[in-house]
């Protein structure tokens, strides 16, 4: 939904809500090449991509996620995140994270059976 | 030399060619009321069936004013076999003479004429000239140039006039030139199709360093604009004030804008409609309802664009081109209250663009109350492109977007060499809802871009 790519980049979210949104890989936010995300008091729930439910972080590309509540979201694979070729740190402070799963690829066809 | 010429009452006169009027070295007064004039003639050897000249030998520059009433009249050529073209009313002053004079071009009705090459051809005037051009109407009037032309005037009102059911269009239907004011209002082209070229226009205004135009009441309807402008302004303007613009059921050719501001102090549009305006061709691309051009902030005031409805169209929105001068003040450029709807692009790219313009400048660019539905673009574009650089974010607040496909709010600091300021975006109370990004990403932050997002809800965005 939102990509912070080439190159140093940077996004800043506050007091927001992001629900019910889909992608192939992070969910929400896809940041790279030296970009940073940083996010504070917001909400992510119902929100689903094949990786990464959330946010997808490579090619030293971070983010801060800061005051706020990750529930119920899913993925294939990383419920949440993934970093992959990061010198950067990222960080999570005081959220609440919780009820975000993996789900197989079983479970989807039965979901998008059922729409 | 005559000191008043008067030609009136409903009797058919025909000037078969040359000057049908020729007034020269005066008089002060001159009246055609209520005339029928059939006519035909060349321009190379007739200028106008009515044809005024003046010069300072006669016409000492006094407080007299000089009034030329052409009124009533009704104007046509039934035979034109040679397809000779000719201009039905010509006048022309000395640079050099200063007296007033006072233009009144008035419920003159043209209709069924061959090659017209303009209707009131005001070769050279003064800065002290006034014309008046109100409550006439063109039909099947075939046009090599248009309805007026005037170099050098104080004012110029067009008023109520309307061109209706004519081809082949090309040149200026209005060329006005260094003029210090321009009043258009209730103006009306209905069923006409242009085949002028990109560097010709509807309305072509080259205003004095200053000078001020106001529109109220532009309308076009069931009209091929094609590669001619619309509306298109030159010069440093004080004031550029629009309202009442509607556009129905128009086509427009390929790079194109309709409207054109120039350089401005003041912008101020309001109340415009976009209703089913979409490219000539499968393949055009590029167009633009409106060009802000140059905000000149020198002297600049706080502009706005407000209540704009644009619907079942195919062409961009709006373009910030440049901006230039040095501001004493803040200024705010705000856009309100602007809908979006049902639109559905096949090669267009972009709805709304800043292009890369750098300033250090305090302008603060605000889209206030904006609301996109139904949107698509087939090819994938941008809702917004922001390449500008300069020291406030461009700020959208309160607004929302639904039912969008493939279009993305694309940021890039188009300059990657400067170090001054990035491509800055502010979006706060906003949602974003039903979304279908096409697998491109909603919103796309390149380049050294800051975007900062507040109070928003997305919700369905895949």
């Amino acid at each position: 939904m939102l990509f912070a790519g080439y190159q140093r980049t940077t996004t800043i979210i506050r007091n927001s809500i992001f629900t019910n949104n889909t992608s192939l890989q992070g969910g929400v936010f896809t940041v790279e090449s030296e970009s940073v995300i940083r996010v504070y008091g917001s909400t992510f729930t119902s929100n689903f991509a094949v990786i990464s439910g959330i946010i997808q972080a490579s090619n030293n590309g971070y983010f801060e996620f800061y005051n706020s509540t990750i529930y119920n979201n899913y993925a294939v694979s990383s419920s949440v995140s993934q970093i992959f070729d990061a010198a950067s740190t990222s960080q999570v402070q005081n959220c609440s994270i919780y009820s975000n799963e993996v789900v197989s690829s079983t479970d989807l066809n039965i979901e998008i059976s059922r729409t | 030399m005559l000191n008043n010429l008067t030609i009136e009452n409903p009797q058919e006169r025909i000037a078969p060619f040359r000057e049908g009027f020729l007034i020269h070295d005066g008089s002060e007064t001159v009246t055609v009321n209520n005339t029928i004039i059939k006519f035909w003639g060349s321009l190379s050897e007739d200028k106008g069936q009515i044809e005024k000249h003046l010069s300072p030998n006669c016409n000492p520059s006094d407080d007299v004013v000089q009034t030329v009433d052409i009124t009533h009249n009704y104007w046509t050529m039934p035979y034109n076999p040679t397809q000779d073209r000719f201009v039905t009313f010509y006048t022309e002053f000395d640079q050099d003479y200063y007296r007033r004079m006072i233009v009144n071009y008035s419920y003159n009705l043209h209709e069924n004429i061959l090659d017209n090459i303009y209707g009131l051809n005001l070769a050279y005037c003064t800065q002290n000239t006034e014309i008046w051009m109100t409550n006439n109407q063109f039909y099947n009037v075939s046009c090599l140039q248009g309805a007026a032309y005037a170099v050098v005037s104080d004012k110029f009102i067009i008023e109520n006039d309307l061109y209706a059911d004519s081809t082949d269009f090309g040149f200026d239907t209005y060329a006005i030139m260094d003029t210090n004011e321009v009043i258009i209002k209730n103006v009306t082209t209905r069923n006409v199709n242009a085949t002028g070229s990109s560097s010709e226009y509807y309305f072509y205004l080259r205003m004095n360093n200053g000078g001020n135009v106001t529109v109220d009441g532009l309308y076009f309807e069931n009209s091929n604009v094609g590669q001619q402008r619309g509306l298109f302004v030159q010069g440093n303007m004080n004031t550029f004030i629009m309202t009442n613009l509607n556009f129905l059921n128009v086509l427009v050719g390929t790079g194109n804008t309709l409207i054109n501001t120039g350089a401005f102090n003041k912008l101020e549009i309001y109340n415009t409609t976009f209703t089913n305006v979409q490219n000539e061709t499968p393949n055009d691309e590029n167009n633009i309802m409106i060009t802000v051009n140059k905000i000149n902030l020198g002297n600049a005031q706080n502009c706005i664009i407000k209540n704009a409805t644009i619907e079942n169209s195919e062409i961009g929105f709006l373009l910030f081109s440049s901006i230039t001068g040095t501001a004493s003040q803040t200024v705010t450029f705000s856009i309100e209250d602007i809908n979006y709807q049902n639109c559905y692009f096949v090669n267009q790219k972009n709805l709304i663009e800043f292009k890369q313009m750098e300033s250090q400048q305090d302008i603060s660019f605000v889209f206030d109350n904006n609301m996109f539905n139904n949107v698509t673009f087939v090819k994938r574009g941008n809702l917004f492109l922001l390449q500008h650089q300069i020291l406030n974010p461009v700020v959208l607040q309160n607004s929302k977007f639904t039912e969008v496909t493939s279009g993305t709010i694309y940021l890039e600091s188009a300059n990657k060499q400067s170090s001054n300021f990035s491509t800055r975006v502010m979006i706060s109370n906003v949602t974003f809802a039903s979304i279908d990004t096409n697998f491109v990403s909603l919103i796309s932050v390149n380049e050294g871009s800051i975007i900062e997002i507040e109070d928003s809800t997305f919700s369905g965005v895949t």
